[in-house]
């Protein structure tokens, strides 16, 4: 269906971005497509799109082909309705204020008759699960119901390819949880699906072939279900192992077999599983604490409630919890930005940074130095050395505005502690990286002695490299404590349950003691057993 | 946002949005047209309670706004009370006119009256009723798509206008013109990334493609709203002649 013929393409300036790219897709096949950022996976699908060169320009060689035809010819509208494509942020990609317009748009873009427009939106909508929804305002979904109405929009005309560019970055786990079971839906309806993710787990079961770009070539290209013999590989090519994959490795390896991720895992009688690491909760003496704060906009609309806890001066937290349910409010409290409506804040931290979503909104100088050095007292050769830490000493002289989303992100933590702050706050600070990036994250924030508040819910993070977690539930506090010992109302609540196999199969047989990655588990035999 | 569309079953709601518009146009020209104080007082007092009645709008967010407008209208009132001959009050060497203060007050008085009617025309109107409006009267539908496309950008900007002010105020960057014009840099610069995603999103959805689209609604002209224009266009005309301006 989909036939890359030798096809390499530049970006203007000469960035080259895609190498001889040799590819065949047909029909019914289910494309899982990772690599590191920067390897080429979003080039490749825009070249699939027609998106390169028609929007940015640049110069390619070799062909590709749909149905026959070259790609080129067609141009990017008008291959609506055959090829469509779910982008990673589901607010850019919706257009209209109701879920029923978004639906119905495309079709009517199509000039499709009016019937048949109303017949295949309510038809579409009934598939993805959110006919519920139809007279909902798009403001009023969260985003895993988002990306289904992108998904139901692109479903309702019937294309034959349907590209998915990392679907579940920025979701909540109940957002993860709808996405993929919408996208299992999906694969009934469409000749060949191609899902680019840095997270393989929960496609893992539904796809029939992984392929990893790196450094624009076609790095590694074999069946899904082979992953488990290219570990090695992988791993070298900063992919993200599927936790489904280590989990039956190392149960394996002590005996227990693992049938699929459908079936619980079956521990011989009396085995159990326990924690490795140690469990982790307060550190340091107390930086902050909070006692029945609450917060509310224009004195009617409760936006946190009754929510009392402490956080260590050194502490490492993970603040979680579905749209809405207050994290922004809390990080905004926490910082200093806003006085609880309600209750009592004190702070003992004096300098805090925030780094946000759109790392491009904190910005306020024109020049990547200037803007490192804007209200420190870094002098230019400090600036510089730490501009070559993150790796970004090539762009000391250009605006931080044209870094591309993965370098911004790393910017932006530069900034956040080149003023020496005792708490910084972090909203999704690893949505959209790597393996090789995360940890990056990872290893800097280690060597931080002050406080640090995570907004995310990337599985690489919770769990193992935070080990003290805040859920946060419709305003209220529903936990706080070590992520260990998170119980299974609160990780049914988040969603973690039913989107990941690890915890699922723990769910299963513990009732405390939650584990959130492979590594972290044992399983052991009783004495005597 | 306190003037984004709500769907809601207000007088207001149940009218056309061409009928809603031209009404707006009327109100605008009634107030326009107005001297003498007396006059402006009654038909801005009336066009603002009509205008809440009918569609319901979120008294407070007005009033607010309406504050903004009756401090600027100060302003006004200053301005003319100085610069306009005639008798008036002294303030040491300073004289203010009445006639001047007075027509600063009705200037204020002619924006509070039409802000309630495009107030309650913004909330009583969906995006899509407006695009289709603008259709009807042979605006190409691409075009008749900006304007809804920008009110569903809005509440994105808004919330990233906030977080652009937050991390602003973290690093210290003090008030005034310059945070302004780095903030609406930093907005500007962020969302052009946006640009690429709703093209690529819209292509890939078939916007474009053909000179027309397939509308599920066809916007008619409402009984109600084509009376109240009559009715308001009906006392225009009779105040305007009774106060020989016709």
């Amino acid at each position: 269906m989909i036939n890359i013929r030798n096809f390499s393409y530049s970006y203007p300036e000469n960035r080259s971005a895609l190498k001889e790219v040799d590819l065949s897709i047909s029909s019914g096949e289910f494309v899982l497509l990772a690599g590191p950022n920067g390897g080429g996976k979003s080039t490749l699908l825009q070249a699939i799109l027609g998106v390169v060169p028609e929007y940015y320009g640049g110069e390619l060689s070799g062909t590709i082909t749909f149905e026959g035809k070259n790609i080129g010819e067609f141009g990017v509208v008008k291959l609506a309705g055959k090829v469509g494509i779910v982008l990673q942020d589901p607010e850019s990609q919706i257009s209209n204020l109701t879920v029923w317009e978004e639906v119905t748009f495309a079709l009517g873009n199509l000039l499709l008759p009016k019937d048949e427009v109303i017949a295949r939106g309510i038809e579409a909508l009934a598939t993805m699960g959110i006919a519920s929804l139809k007279d909902y305002t798009v403001e009023t979904l969260s985003g895993g119901q988002l990306q289904r109405l992108a998904i139901a929009t692109l479903l309702a005309i019937r294309p034959k390819v349907l590209i998915l560019d990392e679907p579940l970055a920025n979701l909540d786990p109940l957002g993860v949880n709808s996405v993929v079971e919408a996208v299992k839906i999906l694969k009934e309806h469409v000749d060949v699906v191609i899902v680019a993710s840095h997270w393989l787990d929960p496609f893992l079961d539904i796809s029939t072939r992984l392929i990893v770009i790196d450094s624009g070539r076609i790095a590694l290209d074999i069946p899904s279900n082979s992953i488990g013999s290219y570990l090695d590989e992988l791993r070298s090519l900063s992919v993200e192992i599927p936790q489904k994959i280590l989990v039956r490795k190392m149960l394996s390896e002590q005996g227990i077999a693992f049938q699929s991720s459908d079936e619980p895992l079956r521990l011989p009688f009396g085995a159990t599983l326990r924690m490795l690491s140690p469990l982790t909760a307060f550190q340091g003496r107390i930086g902050l604490q909070l006692r029945d704060v609450g917060y509310s906009y224009d004195g009617n609309l409760n936006r946190l409630e009754d929510v009392t806890f402490s956080l260590g001066s050194s502490s490492r937290v993970a603040v979680v919890g579905h749209n809405g349910a207050g994290k922004s409010t809390l990080a905004r409290l926490l910082a200093g930005l806003r006085k609880p409506t309600k209750g009592y804040l004190t702070s003992k931290f004096s300098s805090v940074s925030m780094t946000t979503q759109k790392p491009g909104l904190g910005f306020i100088t024109s020049n990547v130095l200037d803007e490192l050095r804007y209200g420190t007292s870094l002098s230019v050769a400090d600036a510089e050395k730490i501009l070559v830490a993150y790796d970004l000493a090539k762009f000391a002289g250009v605006s931080p505005f044209t870094l591309s989303g993965g370098e911004q992100r790393r910017f932006s933590l530069a900034i956040a502690l080149a003023t020496n702050p005792d708490l910084i706050i972090m909203d999704e600070p690893t949505a959209g990286m790597d393996t090789r990036q995360v940890e990056f994250v990872q290893k800097i924030m280690e060597g931080f002695n002050g406080a640090s508040v995570y907004i995310t819910h990337d599985p690489r993070l919770v769990g193992t490299f935070l080990k003290e977690v805040i859920v946060l539930d419709r305003g209220r506090l529903a936990y706080h404590g070590p992520t260990a010992e998170m119980t299974k109302d609160i990780f049914e609540l988040l969603g973690y349950g039913y989107t990941n196999a690890t915890i699922a199969f723990a769910l299963r047989y513990l009732s405390t003691g939650l584990p959130m990655v492979p590594s972290q588990i044992e399983v052991q035999n009783e004495p005597g057993i | 946002m306190n003037l984004a569309y709500r769907p809601r079953k207000t007088a207001f709601h149940m009218m056309d949005p061409i009928t809603k518009l031209i009404w707006t146009f009327v109100v605008a020209w009634w107030l326009y047209g107005l001297r003498d104080l007396k006059s402006v007082v009654i038909v801005s007092f009336g066009v603002a309670l009509l205008s809440f009645l009918g569609s319901r709008f979120n008294l407070m967010s007005f009033l607010k706004v309406s504050g903004v407008i009756f401090v600027g209208g100060w302003g006004l009132l200053l301005y003319q009370g100085l610069f306009r001959p005639g008798p008036g009050i002294s303030i040491g060497a300073l004289t203010l006119s009445y006639e001047g203060m007075a027509l600063g007050f009705s200037l204020a008085l002619r924006v509070f009256g039409l802000v309630a009617a495009g107030w309650a025309f913004s909330v009583s109107t969906s995006p899509q009723d407006m695009e289709l409006a603008m259709v009807k009267m042979r605006i190409p539908y691409k075009i008749a798509r900006v304007g809804y496309l920008a009110l569903r950008l809005i509440p994105i900007f808004q919330r990233d206008a906030q977080a652009i002010d937050d991390i602003q105020t973290l690093r210290k960057v003090k008030k005034g013109t310059n945070r302004f014009r780095k903030s609406i840099t930093a907005l500007i610069a962020t969302e052009f990334r946006l640009v690429d995603s709703i093209s690529i999103a819209l292509e890939t959805r078939g916007f474009g493609l053909y000179e027309t689209r397939t509308d599920l609604k066809a916007i008619r002209i409402s009984v109600s709203g084509a009376a109240l224009v009559i009715v308001t266009l009906g006392l225009m005309l009779l105040h305007y002649s009774i106060l020989g301006l016709l």
